[in-house]
């Protein structure tokens, strides 16, 4: 599912250039739990949008699903992404104009899939909205919103489900309400999930634990062998 | 496009929260939009309803018109053929003395009972023509009663006659040709205007022939009579010539104030760019999470562009609708302006012209903020600062964005009347932004250094603006835009009202008098003599004649520049002389010797030498009285000073061609206030056919028309300052973020209201006295170059305009930052940083 080979991540900025990610090696099978933890700027959201090629390697081998993403221009990237991976942020980022249905249904509309309102109500109502379905993001609680974004980020059925901090902005008891249901969704659907949290009781939720400092990458702790997590390999050059 | 569906959904959504970002889009294009249609409609109406007035300004089918002498009957009837209906109108200007001795002179029409043959004539009280001039009786128009202090009833004295006023003239039919008469006009009958001793020879008399065919059909009478008309002592008038001749004075009107609007737009532009970039800066993240959730940047672009569409098509819309609709309300006072009674309708051509130029200023100044907008990159999710769009758009971008500006140019030329005027804008306007821009960039860094140490408020403003992102000076090149137009407009009046004033003052004679006969010229100088403190400045012989040839090729295929034709449109007034004239200056060729007898010699100006392209050496030939002289160009004069208020003439001959032939003098006279009403008597009694016109009234109809028309191009330039006023509103909601944050952080560090309103009013105040200083600088640069090289009078800098203009933008715009300001003000610290 996912295949990084000596990646390096670089950004300038005014100061000068800044390393993020400085040599990651991953292999992730499909089905897969995976958490990356780690302190702040250690580059775990970096690695995380690489995956789902949202911003580009500076340099090294990037296969996602069976596709080099560092082949793909920018407009294949947005199709890449439309068809295998759904992204569930920390900040929810659900568009501001649209009410909780349309969020869910627009990544379907973006794939031209018919029945995406009526599909995007099913998947509202999964995730115990099925009375919000009219609310714009400002009329929903935080949990509400991050609720919807997970619907929206199951709504093209991805391989790959990458979710950043998903309960960063919560408090400990919604936080838990989205991980049940994070879990659930994952479980029920068999998509791989790379979560990049803080939180170390999350991270355990899930079969195999990685660890990423100053932009290196490690293994967090063993995997049972044959377990869910199906890890190859992880490490930092 | 594949794209469209979705993005059309997108869009539709993302309208929710884009109407108010992009109201200014919607007004900017509204205004500008409004304004060029409004004035494209009117002037199309204008043209229509003299399109089809065109036989009643003209009077007839057809008319000849004859200087001096009229065209026999037996002679009209074989032009015109038998079965044609005929009448002959005669006008001239003479002088009436009201019953208390007040004296004008006016524009005299005498018409005959057959008078008008098309149209009607409207007088009050609404007698029949024939009645009201039966006998003594004259109508006259209403500025006449006021300016003589005389009633229906009175009689006035019309040379050696008098007259009754029976009625006021309401409309006149033919009044196109009555803007060659001095005054306002009285009408009366040929009998009444023989018995006044108007028409001996000599005279200045102008003989209206008029003729209505059978079936109006006019063809082949017109074939026949064009053939005759090089030799012939008079100009042929069909009524369609009527209309070109009357709609250049209202499209050369309307192609500038055209050009007004399209500034406005241009100006508006701004405002668009500005909106849009801000209003796609704030939609940064929401563009991010459509990328990462699969849109393409094509997907994206489509949808945005689409929304920017839909407010387009909003904004080109309404403009619309009011531009179809104002003209409406317009056209009654524009029927007082014009001799036929306007009608406003559906004109499609002009409403086409002015949406294609609001979608396509749209689409060019919305255009750039769009390119960069699909380039956001779904990476700016993790970096969550709002900055503005930047970077340069691609390639093909950029092509399609230099069509789209060429497409514009090419619409603005079908706007108005003459291309290379439209060119010349166009090029003028890319000029003017750019040096505004350059010279707003200047002074937003001098405000810098020079504000460095200034109090906070001022201080803070100083620095907001100079960053690259505050929008300060797409506001600061729009609003010095509109407040340019404005102090260039006032500073041209101010100069062009000194210099009337200062040349009637001092050097214009106070008096013209015409139409002294030969014979009456020994008793008029006595006459001058005799009263003490009169002086006679000048003098001339002079009669009517008229260009037929220039260098040997008839008028109508001669190339005569535009600015020259009147010179050949009708008769003009032509003088002989010996010796130049004082102050003569030539620029080709020489003076004839004074006592020079041989083949007729003529001097030319020399702009109109230019205009018919013509040296010394070549030929003109003139019409004077039916016979035909061609004379040889021996000196080519510096052009007439017309506003110097000298007696001059385009055409001076030499002596001993045509001194012979009927003619009158006029002279000018300095005739001081004290010894007018003794002087005036004794003309009006002894030389009772003389006019004395006043100059004073005149120039101060020349002025009030000036004024009228001033009024017209200020209130379309208003429109520039106002979409000026819209650029700054876009830049304050461009701001509002900031604005929001540094009220939250001076709330936050204890600033009172008071305080935190004078930081955020100081950048307003800041920002409209840089596009002040930028519109003063610029409009009197204009105004300078206008009057300097254009009309070549003397300049003076006058403070009011600029002074004016200033304070009340000044004023608006503070009142516009303050209730922008107070908006946040209203909020608690909490609420503020929650909305942050």
């Amino acid at each position: 599912m996912i295949d990084l080979d000596d990646v390096h991540l670089t950004l300038s900025s005014p100061a000068g250039p800044v390393t993020i990610l400085r040599g990651v090696d991953l292999e992730v099978e499909a089905g897969a739990t995976v958490s990356v933890v780690g302190p702040s700027g250690s580059g775990k959201s970096s690695l995380l949008a690489i995956i789902g090629g949202i911003e580009r390697a500076t340099s090294g081998r990037v296969v996602v699903c069976g596709r080099d993403l560092g082949a793909l221009d920018e407009d294949e990237l947005a199709l890449f992404r439309r068809r295998h991976v759904g992204i569930l942020f920390q900040a929810f980022h659900l568009v501001p104009s649209m009410t909780a249905i349309e969020n869910v249904a627009l990544p379907m509309e973006l794939a031209r899939r018919p029945g995406a309102t009526a599909r995007a109500a099913e998947l509202l109502e999964e995730v115990g909205l099925a009375h919000r379905l009219e609310h714009y993001p400002a009329q929903l609680s935080g949990g509400e919103q991050q609720r919807v974004a997970l619907a929206r980020a199951l709504a093209n059925a991805p391989d790959l489900l990458l979710a950043d901090e998903p309960t960063g902005n919560l408090d400990a008891e919604t936080g838990r309400e989205i991980v049940e249901l994070l879990f659930g969704v994952q479980e029920q659907h068999g998509t791989t999930l790379l979560l990049v949290t803080h939180d170390a009781r999350l991270a355990a939720r899930c079969a195999r634990r990685l660890a990423m400092d100053a932009g290196r990458l490690e293994e967090a702790s063993p995997t049972t062998a044959g377990g869910p997590s199906g890890l190859v390999t992880a490490g930092g050059r | 496009m594949s794209g469209l569906p979705i993005a059309w959904t997108i869009a539709k959504r993302e309208l929710r929260g884009a109407f108010r970002p992009l109201l200014v889009v919607l007004l900017a294009l509204a205004v500008g939009v409004a304004t060029i249609a409004t004035v494209g409609v009117s002037a199309e109406s204008v043209r229509e309803s003299i399109r089809r007035d065109a036989r009643a300004l003209l009077g007839g089918d057809l008319e000849l018109e004859s200087a001096n002498i009229p065209v026999p009957a037996e002679e009209l009837g074989r032009l015109f053929g038998a079965e044609a209906r005929l009448s002959t109108t005669l006008r001239t200007t003479a002088l009436v003395t009201g019953p208390d001795g007040r004296r004008l002179a006016v524009a005299l029409k005498a018409v005959d009972g057959a008078w008008p043959l098309v149209g009607a004539v409207q007088l009050d009280p609404p007698l029949p023509i024939g009645e009201a001039l039966a006998g003594d009786g004259a109508a006259v128009e209403p500025t006449l009663l006021a300016r003589l202090g005389v009633r229906l009833g009175d009689r006035l004295r019309l040379g050696e006659a008098s007259v009754t006023i029976r009625a006021v003239i309401l409309r006149e039919p033919d009044r196109l040709g009555g803007f060659a008469g001095f005054g306002p006009r009285l009408l009366v009958s040929r009998e009444t205007a023989e018995r006044a001793g108007t028409t001996r020879p000599g005279a200045l008399l102008r003989f209206e022939h008029r003729a209505v065919v059978p079936g109006h059909d006019v063809d082949p009478i017109v074939e026949r009579l064009r053939r005759l008309e090089p030799e012939a002592n008079w100009r042929l008038r069909t009524a369609s010539m009527v209309e070109p001749s009357v709609a250049r004075f209202s499209d050369r009107l309307a192609s500038y104030l055209t050009l007004a609007g399209l500034s406005s737009l241009v100006v508006g532009g701004l405002g668009i760019a500005l909106a849009v970039s801000a209003f796609l800066a704030s939609r940064r993240s929401t563009i991010a999470v459509l990328k990462a959730l699969g849109a393409t940047s094509r997907e994206v672009d489509a949808a945005y562009a689409t929304l920017v569409g839909l407010v387009t098509v909003a904004g080109v819309g309404l403009g619309l609708v009011v531009g179809q609709l104002l003209p409406f309300l317009l056209a009654s006072g524009l029927g007082r302006l014009l001799p036929v009674p306007i009608e406003a309708g559906l004109q499609p051509r002009p409403l086409l012209l002015a949406g294609a130029t609001g979608f396509l200023t749209a689409a060019l100044f919305s255009g750039w903020p769009l390119a960069r907008a699909r380039e956001i990159s779904c990476a700016s999710l993790l970096r969550a600062e709002v900055v503005p769009l930047s970077g340069r758009p691609r390639w093909g971008r950029l092509v399609a964005l230099g069509s789209v500006a060429m497409a514009l140019v090419a619409v603005v030329v079908a706007n108005v009347e003459r291309p290379r005027l439209g060119l010349l804008f166009a090029g003028g306007a890319i000029l003017t932004v750019v040096l505004l821009a350059g010279l707003g960039r200047i002074l937003l860094g001098l405000a810098a250094e020079l504000l460095a140490s200034a109090p906070l408020a001022l201080r803070l403003a100083a620095r907001n603006l100079s960053r690259s992102a505050s929008g300060a000076l797409p506001v600061v090149v729009g609003l010095g835009a509109g407040l340019g137009l404005l102090v260039t407009i006032g500073l041209i009046e101010v100069n062009l009202r000194d210099e009337l004033e200062m040349r009637l003052g001092e050097r214009a004679p106070s008096h013209v008098v015409i139409d002294i006969q030969p014979d009456q010229w020994v008793p008029f100088e006595r006459l001058v003599a005799g009263t003490p403190g009169v002086v006679l400045l000048q003098s001339a012989p002079t009669l009517r004649a008229r260009v037929t040839r220039i260098k040997g090729e008839p008028i109508d295929r001669a190339r005569i520049a535009e600015n020259v034709r009147w010179t050949v449109d009708r008769d003009r007034g032509l003088t002989w002389q010996a010796s130049p004239p004082a102050g003569t200056s030539l620029v080709a060729g020489a003076w004839w010797p004074a006592d020079y007898a041989g083949p007729p010699l003529v001097s030319i100006e020399a702009e109109v030498a230019r205009g018919y392209g013509v040296e010394v050496g070549d030929t003109l030939s003139f019409n004077v009285l039916g016979r035909a002289i061609e004379a040889k160009i021996a000196n080519i004069r510096r052009e007439v000073d017309w506003a110097a208020g000298r007696l001059d003439f385009v055409f001076v001959l030499s002596p001993g061609v045509i001194d012979s032939a009927p003619h009158v003098r006029i002279a000018t006279l300095d005739l001081p206030d004290r010894v007018a009403p003794a002087f005036l008597d004794r003309l009006a009694r002894e030389l009772p056919n003389v006019t004395p016109i006043e100059i004073g009234p005149i120039a101060r109809e020349v002025v009030a028309t000036l004024e009228k028309i001033g009024l017209a191009i200020r209130a379309v330039a208003s429109v520039t300052l106002l979409t000026g006023l819209l650029v700054l509103v876009a830049a304050l909601v461009a701001a509002r973020r900031r604005h929001l944050q540094q009220t939250v952080l001076l709330k936050i560090l204890g600033a009172p209201r008071r305080q935190i309103l004078a930081v955020l009013s100081a950048e307003v105040l800041v920002l409209a006295l840089l596009a002040g200083t930028v519109g003063i600088l610029a409009g009197g640069f204009a105004a300078w170059s206008i009057v300097r090289f254009v009309f070549g009078t003397s300049w003076t800098f006058a403070w009011t305009p600029p002074l004016v203009v200033l304070a009340a933008t000044t004023a608006l715009a503070l009142a516009v930052g303050a209730a922008t300001a107070w908006r946040f003000l209203g909020h608690s610290a909490a609420t503020a940083l929650r909305a942050a």
